[in-house]
């Protein structure tokens, strides 16, 4: 009787660990690092990079941080470009106007239905929305690009925005959205449930088939 | 061992009971194992199928702007694995099956071999069994040393 109840436990705990292996992976697949709309600047954020928006973020190997850049704010025109934490503290040091600096290559998709998605996929070193144009940009990167293929170099960078406002001369502000997310431990912890999930189902049939052999042998 | 024998000495004296125990579970054993076969094949066969399903997926997923290209891409190379995983587990399972089926059916054999060479059955079951074992050792022999024995309709 205890023996059914613990090959029941048994059983249900292997089907709990499939079950929980996809919703793990699903939920724990991209942490989320940032999610801030609107984030606002001043325009002299052109002219040095102490006034210039910046998030700092590492990356291991083989990891990547996907950014959703948008603007949807008047007469705003924002650039977003991504430095080395060793390059940007000293250019800040020096207070360096980011737009004479040149970001990490990083590539950025559209998302056209029905294309395919390496035609509507690029690389670049910044974006920019212009003061008559709003947008969405999703920027993958890693450290470094090959064509529209990122390759990894951990390290630890900054991503940096500023912009300029095109309006009256009193509204200074920069408007823009951004969401920052880093690949999280979803596909080690998706695959660790699986496993464990199917070994402990794979040694309970094995468990049982053994039970049965020695009743087997012993003429029951 | 010891007063009993060992296995293989008591095998051919099975008493009726337990000859058909032999044939029970080895016909669970085989029809689980078949059952294995089969499922294992069906996977192996559809692989392409289910491919075409997670690519499309993969592409609404990256129209949706679920995620970007690098992670279109990444998807894309783990759908060819499983595909991989999904033709080559068929090797796997159906070299497992088929000791399994084999095991099962020489248990079988065993069974009915038994009640072949028991004098308390009448003639006509006796003779039946050993046709079914003869039956048995014939398909045995056949998938140990050949591939499989497959039927062509045309």
């Amino acid at each position: 009787m205890k023996r059914k109840l613990i090959v029941k436990i048994v059983l249900i705990l292997g089907i709990v660990f499939l079950i929980l292996a996809p919703i793990l992976g699903y939920t724990t697949d991209k942490l989320v690092l940032l999610d801030q709309k609107p984030i606002v600047i001043n325009e002299d954020s052109e002219d040095g990079l102490q006034k210039s928006f910046a998030f700092p973020f590492s990356l291991e190997s083989h990891q990547k941080i996907s950014i959703e850049f948008s603007v949807y704010y008047a007469n705003v025109s924002a650039t977003l470009k991504i430095f080395g934490r060793g390059f940007y503290d000293q250019r800040y040091s020096l207070n360096s106007s980011p737009t004479g600096l040149t970001g990490l290559d990083f590539v950025y998709s559209q998302f056209v239905w029905g294309q395919s998605p390496s035609t509507y996929t690029g690389s670049d070193n910044e974006r920019t929305f212009l003061y008559d144009e709003d947008g969405y940009w999703y920027i993958e990167f890693a450290g470094d690009t090959s064509g529209d293929y990122l390759i990894s170099i951990p390290g630890s960078y900054v991503i940096v925005v500023y912009g300029d406002n095109n309006g009256p001369p009193s509204d200074t502000t920069v408007s823009f959205n951004l969401v920052v997310k880093i690949d999280g431990p979803g596909d080690f912890l998706e695959e660790l449930f699986y496993y464990i999930g199917a070994g402990v189902i794979g040694l309970l049939v094995l468990f049982i088939s053994y039970s049965y052999y020695k009743k087997f042998k012993g003429g029951r | 061992m010891g007063e009993r024998g060992s296995f293989f000495d008591r095998l051919p004296l099975l008493d009726k009971n337990r000859a058909t125990k032999f044939i029970v579970y080895g016909l669970i054993v085989a029809i689980l194992f078949g059952l294995m076969m089969m499922i294992s094949r069906s996977i192996a066969l559809n692989a392409g199928t289910w491919q075409n399903l997670a690519n499309q997926e993969n592409l609404m997923n990256y129209w949706d702007g679920v995620y970007g290209y690098n992670d279109y891409i990444r998807r894309q190379q783990e759908i060819y694995e499983i595909t991989y995983w999904m033709q080559w587990q068929d090797v796997i399972f159906m070299n497992i099956a088929r000791v399994g089926v084999n095991v099962a059916l020489f248990f079988i054999l065993i069974g009915f071999l038994s009640f072949a060479v028991n004098d308390k059955l009448d003639e006509r079951t006796r003779r039946i069994s050993l046709i079914l074992a003869g039956l048995i050792l014939f398909v045995i022999m056949f998938t140990t040393f050949f591939a499989s024995i497959s039927i062509s309709v045309s």
